[in-house]
């Protein structure tokens, strides 16, 4: 795309501030396209940001660096076409770097999850079987512990809000159990024990759901359809 | 070049809209299976109180549970339309894309 770019506004021409003006749009495009080009090195953010300040900065220097007059017959057609590369690099911009509205997938988020899972199915599992199992404080620290991380992992995650805030519900909901599990005296209702893993259960298989579709498998093939208009 | 905005949109909505309405379909399944252990759940809880096998603040303790265990489903509702809205946005941007550079008659994007 740059090249093209350099070859609508040779330097040879960048002589009349018309010229001039044209060729420090022409550089700030530039920019972006290697913003653009940096984009799996840098991410999108910061991309989307530097070119904005980019081309801004060009506006800017380039309204104060040229006195001369507007001329609505000549400088028109050069907008136009500077709009239209402006416009289709826009469009590049978005079509080049797919659109994210939420995080990746993340292995050690759905491992912890499964693992933590695997953990509280056992001790259901023995609360169940054998009703008069005693409090296990190790536990419910365990649980804790593993939650903390794993939030920890989720809050550094770029756009995972979400599973932050689930992995955050779930925390409480085990603190829940803790206090049911110590209240209750032995041996312990099946029926209580039952409730407090489904809804745990509910919320573990949220998280996963969530956590698996963020693997995009199902995501659309982009340019699907093409012959043009 | 020629570009019909018209013809653009219609492709860009072909490929959109098929995928929008494959998620909603997904999610909804995902929502009613949550939805109905969650409700099952809370019949239960009833049953236990009812029956006198857990007092009014171990029921408390459980219906905050399933409270809790709603919002992680919604939360998940919610991730999924993102990623479906986003889906839809890059498929509908891989149309233009095509359509655009056919027209130009090079790579431009």
């Amino acid at each position: 795309m740059a090249p093209v770019v350099v070859a609508a506004f040779p330097k040879s021409n960048a002589r009349s501030s018309k010229s001039i003006k044209a060729f420090a749009y022409c550089e700030s495009l530039q920019s972006v396209v290697v913003c653009i080009q940096l984009d799996p090195i840098l991410g999108k953010e910061w991309i989307s940001r530097r070119a904005k300040e980019l081309l801004m900065t060009s506006f800017t220097s380039t309204t104060l660096t040229t006195n001369e007059t507007p001329r609505k017959d000549s400088a028109w057609p050069a907008f136009q076409i500077l709009a239209a590369l402006f416009l289709l690099l826009t469009f590049s911009f978005y079509a080049g770097c797919t659109v994210t509205l939420i995080g990746d997938y993340d292995d050690v988020v759905d491992k912890g999850i499964t693992d933590l899972q695997e953990t509280a199915e056992n001790y259901f599992a023995r609360l169940k079987s054998t009703p008069s199992t005693p409090y296990d404080q190790n536990f419910h620290d365990g649980i804790r512990a593993r939650l903390a991380v794993l939030k920890s992992r989720a809050e550094a995650l770029p756009k995972y809000t979400l599973i932050t805030e689930q992995i955050a519900n779930l925390t409480v909901q085990f603190t829940q159990f803790q206090q049911l599990d110590q209240m209750s005296a032995r041996p312990v209702p099946i029926g209580l024990v039952s409730a407090a893993e489904s809804g745990i259960v509910t919320s573990i298989e949220s998280i996963l759901k969530l956590e698996i579709a963020l693997k995009r498998t199902g995501a659309a093939p982009s340019g699907a359809s093409t012959k043009g208009q | 070049m020629s570009l019909d905005v018209q013809g653009l949109i219609t492709q860009m909505l072909a490929v959109a809209v098929p995928l929008l309405k494959k998620d909603a379909v997904d999610a909804e399944s995902f929502a009613k299976i949550e939805f109905t252990k969650i409700a099952q759940t809370i019949v239960a809880i009833g049953e236990l109180v009812a029956t006198k096998q857990i007092n009014q603040q171990q029921s408390v303790l459980l219906l905050n549970m399933q409270k809790l265990a709603s919002q992680n489903v919604l939360l998940t509702l919610q991730g999924l339309g993102l990623l479906a809205v986003e889906a839809a946005i890059n498929a509908a941007l891989g149309v233009v894309k095509t359509a655009v550079n056919t027209a130009i008659g090079f790579v431009l994007l």
